[in-house]
């Protein structure tokens, strides 16, 4: 998008070929509600939040006073504050991982050919579709304490187990991560499937062909083919697990004992919580800047990949 | 991007990977089981969960229900006003789905057909959207609907879904246009069309398809959007369905699982029904950019 050529190419093309009547008119019809739309819920609640950040105020709104940069000051020597960054972090890192790890396993299974694979196809779509309080809620009653996982485990290991996974210190951020990659996987095995689908079968039957086994083919195969897909399906997945609010409020919220509290929790406590919308903001003013950088990256990553496809 | 793969897809012929294929039979067909059992003992234990007594479900968890009863569902309609809730989501999701998908046909044929400055911003800014956290635009949207006497009503919560389904509308409905020649419409314009005939008599039914992904995908989001309610509504018969569940876990240690399964079977059953009738156009939207 920045590079010169592309853009001295969209401002050649800025008038159409073709002259329709009533251009001009269906332009602006067709371009001005959404304009107006995006403006007032999008583009002002952010410019908003961004300036909120520089106020302090106590009581239900009214009382605002300027305190410049003290909030973001705050923010950074709050203990708190890094420790929801670091959570978060592990989370994004976590969930990316095992989504992206098992959309692959799942997505290689969908290639092979076996009796009832286009409905199986379309039924992993579904734990994705359902609504995150739903999927909460079921995980938290397989995960309760006297739950159907600590029968399950305590039939394997022949001894009862009571762990309240999602209210244990130590395990809560393993649980959330497994229950969000539960819900996340279909996104990763399906784009994933597409991208093996568009790998030729002559790459592998040549590679068959000169003794190659299977473990050597997925990974000097189907690994490097599939590397450009790959890093799309993180990425999104790493930004959509940083930003992530609901399924963590569900689940802990953001419990036990900060366990599992990341940046979108900590702003949501403090706005509603607290009311300190200062301060509230500041959080998420942070929160977005991680994100936009981590977009940045995508969005670099994507236009690198498109010039790659492109070419070759 | 993730568009890249499928549009390519379309030229391959469909293939059998039978002797190329990395794993055998047994493993396939184990894999499948393993599949199938994460994907669907979740939604068994839930619905069985929902039709079981107080005992079955907490004390001696039972696979297979022995007793089947309906109080679960009794005590939601006795407690709640789950059906009203249900009707309130199924109406603000179908009015956000038409406004958006109106909104976002429109301005993305727009943005595949005018390359202006401003429908590429609008373009970059509703790409970057995409993104942005909720969490960020629900400070300014409590207050800004409070100034304006919106919190607390449908119309309120409306506008602030707009937010994230226009979007994501854009985003697909844009993707879809790219896909349609123009020279239909150049044809038209020869003539005398304008470019009002042009886009809803030759546009708009080659896009069909991606008008009835773009319709599933947002209605999906309405249907489980959990924030912006919980935030924005407090009074009971305005509520959504995700309000409903979420008041069912209020007060106390003791969390009524049967009763909190009944719901959210009856919260599920909608989304199930989209899924089985529509799940074609489901795959489809996934791979246009479909990604929530």
């Amino acid at each position: 998008m920045r590079n010169p050529s592309a853009k001295s190419a969209s401002r050649s093309r800025r008038i159409p070929r073709l002259k329709f009547r009533d251009e001009r008119i269906f332009y602006y019809v067709a371009l001005g509600p959404t304009t107006i739309v995006i403006a007032t819920v999008i583009v002002l609640p952010i410019i908003y939040t961004f300036g909120l950040g520089f106020f302090v105020q106590n009581t239900l709104i009214h009382t605002w006073r300027f305190v410049g940069l003290s909030n973001y000051t705050d923010l950074l020597t709050d203990a708190d504050f890094w420790s929801a960054f670091w959570n978060g972090v592990v989370f994004t890192v976590g969930s990316t991982v095992v989504a992206t790890v098992f959309g692959l396993a799942i997505a290689i299974l969908l290639d092979c050919n076996f009796r009832g694979r286009g409905p199986l196809r379309a039924l992993v779509i579904f734990p994705y579709i359902v609504p995150s309080i739903v999927v909460a809620f079921i995980w938290k009653f397989i995960f309760s304490g006297r739950g159907i996982l600590n029968d399950f485990l305590g039939f394997i290991g022949a001894q009862a187990v009571s762990v309240p996974w999602l209210g244990d210190q130590r395990y809560a951020m393993m649980a959330i991560i497994l229950i969000s990659a539960w819900t996340w996987f279909p996104f990763a095995a399906i784009t994933l499937l597409a991208a093996i689908q568009n790998v030729p079968d002559n790459i592998y039957e040549a590679a068959a062909l000169d003794g190659a086994g299977p473990v050597r083919r997925f990974f000097h195969l189907t690994l490097p083919l599939l590397a450009p897909a790959l890093m799309v399906v993180v990425l999104i997945r790493a930004i959509w697990a940083f930003r992530n609010y609901d399924m963590i409020w569900l689940l802990t919220k953001g419990g036990p004992i900060g366990a599992t509290e990341v940046l979108p929790i900590m702003a949501y406590k403090e706005a509603f919580g607290l009311f300190r919308m200062g301060h509230a903001s500041a959080v998420s003013v942070s929160l977005m800047v991680f994100v936009t950088l981590l977009a940045a990256v995508h969005f670099r990553v994507g236009a690198r990949l498109r010039k790659a496809y492109d070419t070759s | 991007m993730t568009t890249l793969p499928l549009s390519a897809q379309k030229q391959l012929p469909r293939r059998n990977r039978q002797k190329t294929s990395v794993l055998n039979s047994v493993t396939v067909y184990g894999g499948v089981l393993l599949l199938l059992f994460l994907v669907l003992f979740p939604f068994y234990w839930m619905v069985t969960a929902s039709i079981k007594n107080f005992r079955e479900i907490s004390i001696e968890r039972t696979l297979i229900p022995r007793e089947i009863t309906f109080k679960n569902y009794f005590d939601l309609l006795e407690q709640t006003s789950i059906l009203w809730h249900l009707f309130n989501t199924a109406w603000i999701s179908c009015f956000v789905t038409v406004v958006t998908v109106i909104l976002a046909s429109m301005s993305a044929y727009v943005l595949t057909r005018f390359l202006t400055p401003t429908a590429e911003w609008i373009a970059r800014i509703s790409l970057y959207a995409y993104m942005v956290p909720s969490i960020v635009l629900i400070i300014p949207f409590y207050i800004g609907l409070r100034m304006a006497g919106l919190v607390n009503t449908h119309a309120g919560l409306i506008l602030s879904y707009l937010s994230f389904t226009l979007p994501l509308g854009i985003w697909m409905m844009r993707a879809c246009f790219q896909t349609i020649p123009k020279t239909m419409e150049e044809a038209a314009v020869v003539d005398g069309a304008n470019r009002f005939e042009a886009f809803f008599l030759i546009a708009m039914p080659q896009a069909l398809p991606g008008v009835v992904s773009t319709s599933i995908f947002v209605f999906i989001l309405c249907w489980g959007e959990y924030l912006y309610p919980v935030v924005l509504i407090n009074s009971d018969n305005l509520r959504t369905i995700t309000i409903t569940l979420d008041a069912l876990t209020g007060g106390g240690q003791n969390i009524k699982f049967g009763l909190l399964m009944a719901a959210s079977t009856v919260a599920t059953v909608p989304i199930l029904l989209i899924f089985l009738v529509l799940q074609k156009h489901l795959v489809r939207g996934f791979a246009t950019g479909g990604y929530e």
